[in-house]
């Protein structure tokens, strides 16, 4: 189809982007065996211990605790919406249909600042409520929806109508389609879009911060706190390195099951 | 009758919990945002006082300092969205024309990775490879140091994931008949490229920039992190709210990117991008 | 025996030397005009003020600072007082005066502040302890010493924040620079 320097010049160039996106994180993994508390380049000597004080520290494994009870929360509000607001806008036809998918985008096409401050200020000021968890969570479901949007209608434009059609001349109940025909060929799709939910749930930070309140510390909060710290930098190094090496899993699995590559969206 | 009635109830049943959402959580709290804007502070306490004063919007209009801020934000924000466009379009089709489906595989596992390494870890991460005894200096002898050149190339390292993937999507659902036809009928490589691939490709393009170009609008995080004394528009946001205790300031410097997004989605969903985010 | 009566208070950059002027008793005439000698300069040995370039010292939020060599050879980072003195501040809690549960929180500013926990907190920031009964129990032992804990003079020299308010804090009027405008001329100083 190409000619052969084309493709070597393609490959070339993934290749070097590809090591312009791991080049920090490979430093990142140094630094978290770095024994230098100053990130020494090149390290004098390697160490575990930063790893023995991270499984010690308290307020890691709270924050991290924290973050997956968010971002659990956050997915599941965003799955229910996000899957209801996908079948509406591709089964049905109905007027102001493109303003929907408009306002469900605008979320996390908005700077996260302003998203936050509007948030804080309609919680604080407007409401009169106490920041908390549960701000939180409502903050980061309301940029979560927009992802099981996205992944749930990719795939539903390409499944098309034509096999639930089938489904109900042969007699089957809407329910019924939806059961057998419709939601097995979606599953990838739910699946994809919790895993890219959850994910930036996990790591988001500007709207946290103006949603979480002095009592709730999730990850990135504490990451936050602890980066300008020279006892507790290291610390964060190898947070960010396990993070990273644990996370392939659920990419890979996002990708085995979220089937078709091409219909993964953020 | 019935059954369109019956399809009108369940568009209704499926459509209101989250319009509801949407629209009181979040319309609801921009709104309250753009009132406060309109407010003002007690200048000991910082609480804000139900007034109504236009000050700050006059303000926000005037100010020499923030019409550079605004400048320089969008400026870098543009400047990033070119660079990761240039990385990720050729990567991107890499993926999805040329590589085995097992590297496409890889390659896309590979790609979305960097997104669950931590954004404070990664932007830390170019602060220690760019500082004057980090590895690029110790492996080329220069390091452009912290500043305006250190925020484009973090904020594109940042951001390349979001690029990459939706310029794969709509690569991917280039058919491959329509490149051989094209070659068939005598196209070079370059022509097939701009006049069959591009148009095809460009909503997804679109659609990236449109996460590049907010999300760099709106960063004051890793600007703190590696720009030095660089200030943007979200840093000047967060100090009027945060150091100044200013929250209606704050809120009518919001309406600044606030209204560079809306601009920029209205333009883009001519291009088709809205449906290929 | 003399004594120095003036010196030119700036070294020559040339010679690197001070011109000094002393006054000695010559009441036997054996000091002609015009000769040679050699002084020798009784120093006090408690001096302990060094001066070191401005680019010698690293400037932190903790305050300005100079690194050392200390008794155990090992390069430690010492605070240092400009002359014309610091600001500075203090961490302090407060209660609120609705507070649901007070004597909770008076348990913990009890505890918070005690010698022990305050050496621990103070250790741990790099900050001296505002409790001076905690240098006892720092786990480096000269810990107190280099953050002027218990130096009275140094703290005297400290000018410590307030909020800057229209109504100036000497009572000379109300024209003084609220604390939101510092914020405004600091955005506009960077540009």
């Amino acid at each position: 189809m190409l000619s052969t320097t084309a493709r070597r010049a393609v490959r070339a160039w993934t290749v070097l982007v590809l090591v312009f996106l791991y080049a920090p994180l490979l430093l990142v993994v140094i630094n978290a065996f770095n024994a230098s508390r100053t990130f020494a380049f090149p390290p004098t000597s390697f160490t575990l211990q930063w790893w023995v004080h991270a499984a010690n520290s308290e307020g890691m494994w709270k924050s991290l605790a924290n973050s997956a009870v968010v971002g659990l929360g956050a997915t599941t509000i965003a799955l229910v919406l996000g899957t209801m607001a996908a079948f509406a806008v591709q089964r049905y036809t109905f007027f102001g249909r493109n303003v929907v998918s408009f306002l469900v985008v605008l979320p996390i096409t908005l700077p996260g600042i302003v998203t936050g401050i509007a948030l804080n200020a309609t919680f604080t000021s407007a409401l009169g409520v106490t920041l908390g968890m549960a701000t939180v969570i409502v903050g980061h479901a309301t940029f979560c929806i927009v992802i099981v949007f996205n992944n749930t209608q990719a795939r539903l434009r390409r499944l098309g109508t034509s096999l639930d059609d089938a489904s109900a001349d042969l007699g089957a109940s809407p329910w019924q389609t939806f059961q057998y025909v419709t939601f097995p060929m979606m599953r990838g799709a739910l699946v994809a879009g919790a895993i890219l939910a959850f994910a930036l749930s996990f790591d988001e930070i500007v709207v946290t911060t103006f949603t979480a309140g002095p009592t709730v510390q999730t990850l990135p909060i504490w990451i936050f706190g602890n980066l300008f710290r020279p006892n507790q930098a290291p610390v964060i190094n190898v947070v960010a390195a396990a993070l990273t090496l644990v996370a392939i899993i659920p990419v890979w699995l996002a990708q085995r099951f979220g089937g078709d590559p091409a219909t993964t969206r953020i | 009758m019935s059954i369109l009635l019956g399809r009108r109830i369940s568009l209704a049943l499926l459509l209101i919990p989250p319009l509801a959402w949407l629209v009181v959580a979040y319309l609801g709290s921009l709104a309250v945002l753009l009132v406060s804007a309109f407010w003002t502070t007690n200048a000991f306490t910082g609480a804000v006082v139900h007034t109504f004063t236009s000050d700050n919007i006059v303000r926000v209009l005037t100010d020499a300092v923030f019409r550079t801020a605004t400048v320089r934000t969008v400026s870098v924000a543009v400047v990033v969205t070119v660079l990761c466009i240039v990385l990720a379009v050729p990567l991107a089709f890499y993926m999805a024309k040329v590589a085995s489906p097992r590297v496409r595989l890889a390659l896309v596992v590979a790609v979305t990775t960097p997104l669950w390494a931590s954004y404070l870890v990664k932007a830390y991460a170019w602060r220690v490879l760019l500082s004057p005894e980090g590895p690029m200096s110790w492996t080329t002898g220069y390091s452009p140091g912290y500043g305006l050149t250190a925020t484009v190339i973090t904020l594109t390292y940042l951001w390349l994931p979001y690029m990459v993937i939706p310029v794969f999507a709509a690569f991917e659902r280039v058919p491959d008949s329509l490149v051989d036809a094209s070659s068939d009928l005598g196209a070079s490589d370059f022509a097939t490229l701009r006049m069959v691939v591009a148009p095809l490709v460009f909503p997804g393009i679109a659609a990236g920039s449109i996460f590049t170009f907010s999300l760099s609008l709106g960063d004051y995080i890793a600007v703190t992190i590696v720009g030095g004394k660089t200030q943007m528009l979200g840093n000047i946001i967060y100090g009027q709210l945060v150091t100044a205790n200013n929250q209606p300031l704050a809120a009518a410097l919001s309406i600044i990117p606030l209204v560079a997004i809306i601009g920029y989605l209205l333009a883009m969903r001519r291009t088709g991008a809205l449906e290929n985010v | 025996m003399g004594k120095v009566a003036r010196t030119a208070e700036a070294i020559d950059p040339s010679t690197r030397t001070l011109l000094t002027e002393v006054d000695v008793p010559n009441k036997d005439g054996r000091l002609l005009p015009g000769s040679f000698g050699e002084v020798h300069f009784a120093v006090g040995t408690n001096v302990n003020k060094v001066t070191v370039p401005v680019n010698a010292m690293l400037f932190r939020s903790e305050g300005p600072q100079v690194a050392v060599i200390g008794t155990d050879n090992k390069v430690q980072v010492n605070t240092v007082l400009p002359k014309e003195g610091s600001t500075g501040w203090s961490d302090t809690w407060m209660l609120s005066a609705k507070a649901a549960h007070p004597n909770c929180m008076y348990k913990w500013m009890d505890w918070i502040t005690s010698p022990e926990v305050n050496a621990q907190v103070a250790e741990y920031f790099g900050e001296a302890p505002a409790q001076t009964k905690a240098c006892e129990h720092t786990s480096q032992k000269d810990f107190c010493d280099i953050y002027h804990a218990t130096d009275a003079k140094f703290a005297a020299d400290l000018h410590y924040w307030t909020t800057p308010q229209k109504h100036c804090v000497d009572g000379s009027g109300n024209n003084c620079t609220a604390y939101n405008e510092w914020v405004d001329k600091w955005q506009q100083i960077k540009g």
